[in-house]
């Protein structure tokens, strides 16, 4: 039998078929998204990018083992030192200053994925959001 | 489980990796994002995806009731992957 994550990659994978037919992937790979939304996706994935460092600095402070503990903090600092400097090198090819990533907002969140499908509808103040559904059928845009 | 932390970090970055990798493949090489398709793509960001292997190192044969629920981890996680796509492209707020 296949390894624990070939299995998990193959039940990814319709997933990932999705990610690939998407607009702005697709963009990106034909070379011809506008710069607008690639712009937004830059600023999003750098404000991510910032909790993604916090992520591993805080399994750090839990690693069970000095190896673990040495993995995750090489995590952070790879992520915060090369990653995040890349994302600031490029942005600036797109006119985004370092100023404009650090006061940049993260999109507003949804409120949670009800649990029931007969939850009910969200209040009308809510941010636009995706398809209501139960996490057990999955909510994913149409 | 130290493992469902890892699910998902997997799922993420196999996702990344992935989708970077096809996208490289179509890329002109005069494309605006061509320098930043490369780099995704590239070999020192498949150190991440190491994460596979130490989850079947950590993992060892779970039982078909933590397969299953790790299964759950990593298909919601791998939404995620996509809802990030869709929220810079239509606005949409982030899925929670």
């Amino acid at each position: 039998m296949a390894g624990l994550s070939q299995r998990l990659f193959a039940l990814g994978r319709p997933n990932l078929e999705r990610q690939l037919a998407h607009p702005t992937v697709r963009g990106i790979a034909a070379g011809d998204l506008d710069h607008t939304r690639f712009r937004a996706w830059l600023v999003q994935d750098y404000l991510f990018l910032l909790d993604y460092v916090r992520l591993f600095a805080l399994a750090a402070a839990r690693a069970p083992d000095p190896d673990t503990l040495g993995r995750l903090v090489d995590l952070a600092h790879a992520t915060f030192h090369q990653e995040l400097s890349l994302h600031r090198a490029y942005a600036a090819e797109f006119g985004l200053a370092e100023a404009d990533l650090d006061r940049a907002e993260k999109s507003p969140t949804c409120p949670p994925t009800p649990t029931s499908c007969s939850a009910p509808p969200p209040p009308p103040s809510s941010p636009r959001c995706w398809p209501r559904c139960c996490r057990a059928c999955g909510a994913t845009p149409s | 489980m130290p493992w469902e932390g890892l699910t998902a970090l997997y799922a993420a970055e196999r996702a990344y990796l992935d989708t970077w990798t096809a996208v490289a493949e179509r890329s002109p090489a005069d494309s605006a994002y061509h320098a930043w398709v490369q780099n995704w793509s590239g070999q020192p960001f498949r150190a991440f995806t190491a994460l596979g292997r130490d989850l079947d190192e950590l993992a060892g044969a779970p039982s078909p009731a933590q397969a299953q629920r790790l299964g759950v981890l990593f298909t919601r996680a791998a939404r995620f992957e996509l809802a990030f796509w869709e929220m810079c492209w239509s606005g949409l707020a982030w899925l929670a």
